[in-house]
């Protein structure tokens, strides 16, 4: 079956008007998850305004299919899958979003500096910005959200192996670079 | 844990916590979009036959206005054997020659959709929390766009020149037609869908070239129309020829278009991107135990200024193999993947690739392709299916059908699922014959961490395994298992790689069984990759 075309009874619930999440339960629902979304997306994005942005439109995918989720009571790992998804393929869309801006003459995506920061680690955290987004994203699961190789390639849709490697050409990467501001 | 990933730890953490407070209730924005989408979802789940692709078709076109990428070359197949290639897209099986270019559009063109039917949700006043009857029409009016608007969604792109991946006829004004050019785009019919709620009494397929034309056929630019549904689902196919075009390109593909295999079996379809949205050059495609498979091309994803392209093999039940950002033909004469198909990069220098299986079993010639002109790197592809179940290496092949004499190697990235033995492939033969090994390098430390490959392997001939260490520099003379020389028949640097595929031209020597004793070294030391009692063994037939 093609991608993004599927088939089967549970596509189709039964009444148009039947709600997903209770009333209180939508407000609930975003009360205990969205601080734990914003921050996993300030790591992956460096950047809190548009952090909060990303993480409220998760938010607002999985509500939206909260009744089609195979398991309700995982929205963690739905939710966090969404951003981590939204943030990669977000790098693709942006060119289309930029000159869709462009033309309505909006203001271009806001863009704040992360709070100031001490501690010598502050050179870690630039180098993290130069990182492909899957490689960025592999190691802050890993590390920030603790997740097994296994559940890290399942929010990336990707192999274990291949995880092996995002984590390995990351952290590499983050050597090297480290190494040469200090050089 | 290395010295990274502690401060790694403590920096997230740090950063995490730097973030504060988060208002623990949603904003009105957010409270709004999400019951919207809940009723949407609702919605839309009601109808037998649905698709949520809305949008303009201006705004599309504004967006990828320019964005023609035709490639005007001399002929990039000269020289290549061209063969008829079946390969399944979506819901469509084509086939076509190869020297056509065939796209996969249809994760590139979900995207935009998605894309722009969200920009349309935000836009939309008429989905309340709690709509009357009236309400909840307008909102689904809303939600599925404007009927007739035009807008179609490409799936695929057969063309008789390159003309990119992210180009089509039907999403923007950039697209021209050459005098010589012949363009066919098969597209899900998302303004009638959003019109109808399906197929409505659109003509089943198969349906011949010459039917005539129907509604909103102004959605692709000047051409010729064919609309046909599916199962449920409409679609629509645009033909744009040159003034010039051959009669017999011009026949290639309308049978292309009148000999493609639709599958009818579709009910639900909704339009959702993907994390990986890139449209796809589709190389070649075919059949085993698991269904339909793939092949399909792109740019790669990667920053690294030396990335190229990917590859990957991809089946009807979801899985994928890869292969990326290949270093032939700067430090590999072959880069494989894959098992059935066997595929992968060669360079441009190898007039022939063939696949050796197992011992006594007959090597299999596998296909050379052209990268088509738009991904301008300076190597090929190639492929081979085949269906035993065992270890298959890729050999790159001189004018004469020799091996190129070099050592090739692989990297770590497809590790997964691939195989991981030591072989030789023939294991005997008499002096000056060649053979082709394959070694895979550790990346496991004792306790299981991964470990990324660093420095290089030596391939020597004829020396103890036991004594291994007299072949390091500083040592005796290299001691000898069998009677005669020991001969250092190459060396590979295997920085970041995790399988080593060589050929190895035998040493002029007496009829006996040599071991072939694979030594990896970096800065830190060296050690045998096979256990001394288990290397790989040849035997001279002189």
């Amino acid at each position: 079956m093609a991608e993004g075309m599927r088939v089967g009874v549970e596509e189709r619930p039964a009444e148009a008007s039947e709600p997903q999440v209770a009333e209180g339960g939508l407000d609930e629902l975003y009360a205990r998850h969205i601080g734990a979304g914003v921050r996993l997306a300030f790591l992956l994005t460096g950047d809190r305004a548009h952090a909060e942005d990303l993480a409220q439109e998760a938010f607002v995918r999985c509500v939206g299919r909260f009744r089609h989720l195979r398991r309700p009571d995982a929205f963690e790992a739905y939710f966090r899958r969404a951003i981590v998804n939204l943030h990669t393929s977000g790098l693709r869309r942006r060119r289309l979003e930029r000159e869709w801006l462009a033309r309505e003459g909006a203001a271009s995506a806001r863009r704040v500096s992360s709070q100031p920061d001490v501690g010598a680690r502050e050179d870690l955290w630039r180098a993290l910005d130069t990182l492909p987004a899957r490689q960025r994203a592999a190691l802050v699961l890993r590390y920030y959200e603790e997740l097994s190789e296994r559940e890290t390639s399942e929010v990336l849709g990707c192999s274990v192996a291949a995880v092996k490697s995002l984590v390995a050409r990351g952290g590499d990467a983050l050597r090297e670079r480290i190494r040469g501001e200090n050089e | 844990m290395n010295d990274v990933e502690r401060e790694l730890r403590e920096l997230f953490e740090r950063k995490a916590a730097s973030v504060g407070g988060v208002a623990p209730r949603p904003p009105e924005t957010v409270r709004k979009r999400g019951r919207r989408r809940q009723l949407g979802t609702a919605l839309v789940g009601g109808l037998t036959v649905v698709a949520l692709v809305v949008g303009s078709v201006a705004v599309l076109r504004s967006v990828d206005a320019g964005h023609d990428r035709r490639t005007v070359v001399d002929d990039p197949w000269a020289g290549y054997a061209v063969f008829e290639r079946t390969a399944t897209v979506a819901d469509f099986t084509i086939t076509s020659p190869s020297d056509w270019y065939l796209v996969n559009q249809w994760p590139w063109a979900r995207m935009v959709a998605t894309s722009l039917r969200e920009q349309r949700e935000r836009d939309t006043k008429a989905c309340g929390e709690e709509p009357t009857p009236d309400e909840r029409q307008a909102c689904r009016s809303a939600l599925m766009g404007v009927p007739g608007d035009g807008f179609v969604t490409p799936i695929l792109m057969l063309s008789d020149t390159d003309r990119g991946l992210e180009s089509s006829p039907c999403f923007g004004p950039g697209f021209s037609i050459g005098p010589e050019d012949a363009v066919m785009t098969v597209a899900l019919d998302s303004a009638y869908i959003a019109a109808n709620f399906g197929a409505g009494d659109r003509a089943r397929w198969p349906v011949p070239f010459d039917t005539p034309p129907a509604e909103n056929s102004q959605s692709c630019g000047p051409g010729t129309y064919v609309y046909f549904a599916a199962g449920d689902i409409p679609y629509v196919t645009h033909f744009a020829f040159g003034d010039e075009v051959p009669e017999d390109e011009r026949q290639t593909l309308i049978r292309a278009f009148e000999e493609m295999h639709v599958d009818d079996s579709q009910e639900v379809l909704m339009v959702e991107p993907k994390p990986d949205d890139s449209a796809t050059y589709v190389i070649a495609g075919g059949e085993n135990a698991a269904g339909p498979w793939t092949l399909e091309l792109t740019p790669s994803p990667s920053d690294d200024p030396a990335a190229n392209v990917v590859l990957r093999s991809h089946h009807a039940e979801g899985g994928a193999v890869g292969l990326g950002d290949t270093t032939v033909p700067d430090g590999m004469d072959i880069d494989q993947a894959g098992g059935d198909p066997v595929f992968g990069f060669v360079t441009k220098e190898a007039t022939g690739v063939e696949i050796r299986l197992e011992e006594g079993a007959p090597s299999i010639p596998a296909q050379i392709v052209p990268l088509p002109p738009s991904l301008p790197f300076e190597f090929d592809l190639f492929f081979a299916s085949h269906e035993a179940d065992a270890p298959a290496i890729a050999v790159s092949l001189d004018p004469d059908g020799r091996p190129l004499d070099r050592v090739s190697s692989k990297r770590c990235e497809p590790l997964a699922g691939d195989r991981s033995e030591h072989t030789i492939i023939p294991s005997s033969g008499p002096s000056g014959s060649s053979a082709a090994f394959h070694l895979a390098i550790p990346t496991s430390s004792e306790t299981g961490r991964y470990i990324r490959p660093l420095g290089e392997v030596q391939i020597w001939w004829n020396l103890d395994p036991r004594s291994w260490s007299t072949a390091l520099p500083g040592g005796d003379e290299p001691t000898p298992q069998m009677e005669g020389r020991v001969v250092k028949l190459g060396s590979i640097g295997v920085e970041g790689l995790c399988e080593v595929d060589g050929t190895i031209v035998i040493p002029d020597v007496g009829s006996g069984t040599y071991p072939i004793v694979a030594i990896l070294t970096d800065g830190d030391g060296a050690s045998l990759i096979l256990p001394a009692d288990q290397q790989l063994m040849f035997s001279v037939t002189n």
